[in-house]
This record gives C-alpha cells, structure tokens and sequence, in this order.
C-alpha cells in the first residue's frame, strides 16, 4: 500500500537523520574528530540519497526552495506530519 | 559529572571489559575551586541508526534509561 | 535562517485521546522548562559567545528544541482530539477547552501563559552556559514527572525520548563551558 511505503520510507529517513543530528552536536564540541566526521559525511550523503527517492515520489521534504515540486503545487501535500497516516 | 540517572540503581557499565570507573581521570592538576569541570566524551561505538533513535541517543556512554513502568510492583 | 522539514524528529502516533494527560504534557510546550523556553534561551544566547563551537552548539540545540518543540504541540493535538466536550468536562480539561477549544496553546500545565520571564540571556557567555545546563536538568526531571503520570506507551515513548535528548544536551552544553573557560582564560580580559 502506498501509505505504507511512504511511512516505512519515511521511518528510514528519520533515523538516518537523527546519526546527523546527534553527530552535528558531537562535531560542534569536537571539530576535530575524524571518525566523527567521516560518519557524519557518509550518513550525510545517505540521507540525501534517500530524501531524493521520497520527494520524487510524494513531494517536498522541506520549503523555501530545497526541492522542485510537480503540478499542483506539492508542498501542499498531506499528512502533515501531526497527523497521522 | 557522572549522567548516572538509572532509577535507583548503580551505574552499570555498558561494556564489562571497558568500565566507566576506569578512565575517569582524576581532576587535572592545577585544577581551580569556583568552576565546574566536565568530561570529554570521546566518540568510539554507536548504537545502529533505528536502535539509537528509539533509545534518543547514538552513544552508549551517554543513554540512560528511565525504566519507572518496567519496575514490578508498579 | 530557518527552513522547515515536514516530519517530525521522532514519530507521535496516539491512538487514544487523554485530555487529562494533555494538559499536563503542554507544560513542556510553553512551561517553564519546556522546549520553547529552550529554544529561545539558546537562540538567543547564541549572539555574545565568543567561540564557533559554543555559537554552533547554541543555534543547532536551539533549533532541535524547535523540534522537540512541534513533537509536544503534536501530541497535546493528538490527545485533545475526537474528545467530547463531556470527556473533557470530566478531565477536568474544560477551564482550556473554553479558551482554546481542542487547539495547541502555549502555557504552562498549572495554565501560565508563556513568558520570557521563563528564560534568562545574561550576556555573560559563562553565565549562560551555566543556566542551559539548569534548564537541561529541569527538562529531565520534568519529562521524568510525566513519564510517571503517564500509562500510555505511545505517550510514554516520545517522552522518553525527549528525556534522553535532555542528557545529551547537557553533556554538549558542559564541553562547551569547558572550552568557552579555557578560552576566556587564555585571553586574561574581562
């Protein structure tokens, strides 16, 4: 079911991210950290190949121009993320 | 500063062969009263991505549990 | 500046409305110790710190409240909603439903509207990094009081994992009062 897949893709997106997010903060007190670095760049390169896959298929990800939108103007597309699916 | 924030229980060290009471170091020489001082985490293992965003953190040395509705009795 | 992600951190799915319960969690919405306050203690705080790691440290955790932030709002929505005015009377919820229906507003759990009275920006970039480790443990401590009134897993997940997010922070806002005190004491000015 498409609900399904986009969730389940979705899901992914967010725990990748979150290895980003927790390695940005390490970074910023640590800049210096090689093995921190490399993980964060290559988590970083992952999650931009999988926000690429999501948004070709269900619209932007984020507004102010990080992604092209179809016809109609996709940003628009729901569930917004207090909703549920 | 120790995070030991399990609920009325010791600080259990997450690797048996690498436990946190062994490389706390003892307060640098020349250490100054009237501050505060803090440990450098130094980054080595990580929880996988989905376990680390469930548990809220990547870093074993840093996820504390607060397992208040696993207690029996309760 | 600020661009928007349209997912949330850590996922909110809440099956079973809990007005009760809503009106204790928006305490960490706009209460004293919420992620608002935090979010804008640390946004604002960011401007004087005299180091890149502390000015990076202050907008990234300002902005993952902002986060954590919206994770709270979410699930105040999803606990006030397809609740009848009847069940909310009976929560002892209806003082908030005559003000704000079965929206999102920002006050605390005893019904304090939010304020920066809640926050302090000192100037002092010592001083400051001091009050975000405070408002780190107050945070805890308060996602640990609700976990306890809680009975709901999926309420008592995301608040378990936004209590975890608060240990992490404080760790980070130590090291970077490490570095701002070594900093400022090489540079001998006040």
């Amino acid at each position: 079911m498409k609900n399904n897949e986009r969730a389940r893709l979705l899901d992914e997106i967010r725990a990748i991210e979150f290895m980003t997010i927790e390695l940005n903060l390490y970074l910023d007190t640590h800049p210096d950290d090689r093995k921190a670095l490399n993980d964060y760049n290559s988590y970083t390169k992952q999650l931009m190949a999988l926000k690429d896959e999501y948004q070709r298929l269900y619209g932007p990800l984020s507004n102010f121009g990080t992604a092209v939108s179809e016809y109609p103007w996709a940003w628009l597309n729901e569930p917004w993320p207090w909703e549920l699916d | 500063m120790m995070n030991g924030y399990m609920y009325n229980q010791p600080i259990i060290p997450w690797d048996q062969n690498y436990p946190i009471t062994s490389y706390i170091p003892p307060f640098p020489p020349n250490s100054k009263l009237a501050r505060a001082y803090f440990i450098y985490q130094r980054y080595t293992r990580s929880f996988p991505p989905k376990e680390a965003l469930d548990k809220g953190t990547m870093f074993p040395e840093l996820y504390s549990p607060y397992p208040y509705h696993d207690r029996k009795g309760i | 500046m600020w661009i928007y992600e349209k997912k949330l951190e850590y996922p909110v799915r809440i099956k079973n409305p809990n007005p009760k319960m809503a009106k204790l969690i928006i305490t960490q919405y706009g209460g004293p110790d919420g992620e608002l306050a935090a979010s804008l203690r640390y946004l604002s705080q960011r401007y004087i710190m005299p180091i890149p790691e502390a000015k990076a440290l202050l907008t990234d955790i300002g902005t993952e409240e902002l986060a954590h932030f919206e994770i709270v709002g979410t699930m105040v929505y999803q606990l006030m909603k397809g609740a009848s005015p009847e069940e909310i009377k009976a929560a002892g919820a209806a003082d908030y439903f005559v003000d704000h229906g079965r929206g999102v507003y920002p006050q605390s759990a005893a019904g304090n509207p939010f304020t920066a009275a809640y926050i302090q920006s000192k100037g002092d970039p010592i001083t400051d990094l001091y009050e975000n480790l405070a408002a780190e443990q107050k945070a805890r401590s308060t996602y640990e009081y609700l976990i306890q009134t809680a009975d709901d897993p999926d309420v008592i997940e995301p608040l378990k994992f936004l209590r975890e997010r608060e240990v992490v922070h404080f760790q980070r806002f130590g090291e970077a009062l490490m570095k701002v005190q070594e900093y400022l004491e090489s540079k001998k000015y006040f």
